[in-house]
């Protein structure tokens, strides 16, 4: 790995005591698979979906959010909406999954640019409250909207043949479902990655990430650019929606239980830093799934019963926010003076 | 209004009513004759001749009036929250059972619909509303336990009769109340039936329940009953409630010696851990549900609902004798026939013959008829014909549990409701039911 790839995951300035902590992490991962290497598989490729799934919400809010300075509390609206628009064309119309996967998130693009288009745009220059209130409300509407719509009983749609069976990886077996989530979200991200990185428009929005007003007096047309990545934004997160709805099912709710933990995800990655998003879900998602894992091998091996925690998976998130931002307090990649 | 209440009876106006009333009371009314037909309780005990014949239940404390007993009943139903699928049920079993009453008895029922939020402060909130400004004489409904405990703790303090729906065993044991009632089966009359016939189907069990209290009592009961049977429990965790992805739970099923798993959870929850089970191809591990309402299946396919073997539930609208109230609700609500328009038909039922019987609507009364009443209205039909009474110890309806299995894919029926489920048997509520002593209610 080179210097700066080193500087960038931030293992350059790494302490003793860091590095003891990752060194303790490691041993007890390699425990935790030595006691039960299925199972580890079975929960690391879980963890590698939910972080995945994470990820793609975190990046749509994290643009939002880096861009526009709006805290976009519908974001997670959008994510449901992505689930009930597969439902609409799968379900209600007939058509394919393969064609739900590439309609229902430009469905919910434009959603999300009527949003901008009809609400947001007004707010850019007002302080930072009135913008997340907006959002908020929008969030609810959305939501009651869709409860008209389609009711409040939890829905789901038929997982295509190919997809709806499990692959045999030598030591598990995984649902075929899971492991295309993974493909398409590390597409998407890469995508993402490229898209910013690669191109002059992605290079142009990180000038207005980091500078609004200077990117402003070079010439670049923001309010364009505002447009075009808040469709970006909400086709990724109808794109996590698809595939979690495929997945899982959908319900009026399934955004409210996503909106929280994705914001945990911004905060622990850095709030404006995409890649600090990227390693944050993954983070989150590996830890959620492999920490009651870890416990319970710890608890075998030491024959302590209270090791193994019961439902720990759900406070593991918030104990890697308070961990993260007790050692940085502005998240693992979050820039000094940004949204502060 | 014309209106027969406990505010009525409280100002004290005529002495004829109060001496009617205190008849009731006394003689625990037992409608031995009378227009509350088959509601009478016959079967309770027949305690006497004494309080209003139940004929017209207003004779006495009517202050008066000769027209029928005007009755005005607040239905607490989610229309938001976890549970707001559920809320067009309880208005719908309510207005079910007010056509018969007002058939049937000289009584005119008005409804007061609230909605409950699935939130104990939400439901208190509506509560307070419906008794201090909106004048009800009695309440029903609550879906959540904790729900159920915080309205029908309120209620009973101030004197207003309340029969709820929640499951939960404190709600008929340390947190009971004088006035508060429960008509659906307790936890512990599910868990243990569904633990005993999992024992019976195979020998190795996973346990996954909703990480709250109701979670964490079903794990203990279905876990005892499991032992108790002679089968083991391999492994069990706590899920989070509400959840949408219960991978890593599946996975851990998955990887253990279990030949069946039991889904201790409640709502859609169960119905998402079934087709998440099916995606991972785990087709060939037994899979039992305690307390599930077939409803919360009706949003899947036929083939992922199939999964089931079997189940402990509240009730299930292919049990025998509930055509025709299948049918009626088909005609008159949004939602296909469930548990929840049962209970609610029941709730109503039984309140407002009590009610009739008594000759009241005060709270006492109300309590004196219904404590020990055996049901014998279309309440019990209903419920397929079994012994359901209300046990005075804890103030339990102690009804048959159902159990069910899923029907095959080709027999499954979606027209003109859905059917999906099957009776496996009943068994009665008295096998299942803790002994009084056990319930730590103290009325």
């Amino acid at each position: 790995m080179s210097t700066s790839s080193f500087r960038r995951l931030g293992l350059d300035s790494l302490s003793a005591g860091g590095a003891a902590v990752w060194g303790a992490i490691a041993l007890l991962l390699v425990l935790a698979f030595a006691t039960q290497p299925g199972l580890f598989v079975d929960q690391f490729i879980g963890g590698l979906v939910y972080g995945l799934t994470l990820v793609l919400i975190a990046l749509g809010l994290s643009i939002i959010l880096g861009l526009l300075g709006i805290v976009n509390f519908a974001h997670g609206a959008l994510f449901m909406l992505g689930a009930y628009f597969t439902f609409q064309i799968m379900a209600a119309w007939g058509l394919s999954f393969w064609l739900a996967l590439v309609v229902a998130p430009l469905m919910v693009g434009l959603v999300g640019v009527a949003m901008e288009r009809l609400i947001l745009q007004w707010l850019y220059d007002e302080p930072p409250l009135a913008g997340l209130l907006a959002a908020f409300g929008v969030a609810l509407m959305i939501q009651e909207a869709t409860r008209a719509i389609w009711g409040d009983t939890p829905l789901s749609v038929q997982t295509p043949v190919v997809l709806s069976r499990s692959t045999d990886l030598l030591i598990t077996t995984v649902a075929r479902i899971r492991l295309f989530s993974v493909a398409v979200s590390v597409l998407v991200v890469l995508a993402v990655y490229l898209l910013i990185e690669r191109t002059d428009f992605g290079l142009s929005v990180k000038a207005g990430v980091m500078d609004r007003e200077m990117a402003g007096f070079l010439g670049i047309n923001l309010p364009r650019r505002f447009v075009l990545m808040f469709f970006l934004g909400s086709v990724i997160a109808g794109i996590g929606g698809v595939l979690q709805g495929t997945a899982v099912g959908m319900s009026p709710t399934m955004g409210q239980q996503y909106i929280i933990i994705t914001f945990v995800v911004v905060v622990v990655g850095g709030i404006g830093s995409l890649f600090g998003s990227v390693v944050a879900g993954l983070l989150i998602g590996e830890a959620v799934y492999l920490t009651p894992l870890v416990l319970r091998s710890l608890a075998e091996v030491t024959t302590v019963e209270a090791l193994a925690v019961p439902g720990i998976g759900g406070l593991v998130p918030y104990l890697v926010m308070i961990v993260v931002l007790l050692v940085r307090p502005r998240g693992l990649y979050g820039q000094e003076g940004f949204m502060e | 209004m014309v209106n027969l209440n406990r505010r009525r009876v409280l100002k004290g106006i005529g002495a004829a009513g109060i001496a009617g009333l205190a008849g009731c009371s006394g003689g625990g009314g037992d409608g031995s004759g009378g227009s509350d037909g088959g509601d009478g309780s016959s079967g309770s005990g027949g305690d006497g001749s004494g309080g209003s014949d139940g004929s017209d239940g207003s004779s006495g404390t009517t202050t008066g009036s000769t027209g029928p007993m005007e009755i005005t009943l607040g239905v607490f139903t989610p229309q938001s929250g976890p549970f707001a699928p559920w809320g067009p049920t309880l208005p719908t079993g309510a207005k079910l059972a007010k056509q018969d009453l007002e058939s049937e008895l000289d009584v005119s029922l008005t409804i007061n619909t609230y909605d409950t939020k699935t939130s104990a402060s939400g439901a208190l909130d509506a509560m307070k509303r419906a008794v201090t400004a909106d004048g009800i004489d009695f309440a029903q409904g609550g879906i959540s336990s904790s729900v159920c405990t915080k309205i029908g703790t309120w209620a009973s303090d101030n004197n207003v009769s309340y029969i709820g729906q929640g499951a939960s065993d404190s709600l008929r044991g340390s947190d009971c109340q004088p006035f508060m009632y429960m008509v659906y089966q307790t936890n512990h009359m599910m868990a243990t039936t569904i633990g005993r016939e999992m024992a019976d189907l195979t020998d190795k069990w996973y346990l996954l329940y909703a990480d709250y209290i109701w979670g964490h009592n079903a794990r203990d009961v279905v876990g005892a009953a499991v032992e108790d049977s002679g089968a083991s429990v391999v492994g069990k965790d706590a899920t989070p409630f509400p959840n949408d992805d219960y991978t890593q739970y599946i996975n851990n099923v998955a990887n253990s010696d279990a030949e069946g798993v039991a889904l201790l959870i409640p709502g859609p929850d169960a119905s998402r851990a079934v087709k998440q089970m099916r995606n991972q191809g785990l087709d060939d591990v037994m899979i039992g549900a305690h307390m599930l309402e077939d409803m919360v299946f009706w949003g899947l396919d036929h083939e992922a609902a199939s999964m089931v073997d079997v189940a402990s539930m509240g009730w299930v609208n292919s049990i025998d004798g509930a055509q025709e109230f299948n049918q009626r609700v088909v005609e008159a609500g949004e939602l296909d026939p469930f548990a929840r328009h049962a209970k609610a038909y029941t709730s109503t039922d039984q309140q407002v013959r009590a009610a009739v019987r008594a000759g009241s609507t005060d709270a006492a009364a109300i309590r004196d008829e219904l404590e020990g009443h055996e049901v014998q209205s279309k309440a019990k039909a209903i419920h397929g014909g079994g012994k359901m009474y209300w046990r005075a110890c804890d103030h339990e309806l102690v009804t048959p549990v159902v159990t069910g299995e899923a029907l095959a894919t080709d027999q499954m029926q979606d027209d003109p409701f859905k059917q999906w489920f099957g009776v496996k048997g009943t068994t009665p509520g008295d096998d299942v039911a803790r002994a009084c002593e056990d319930t730590g209610c103290e009325l």
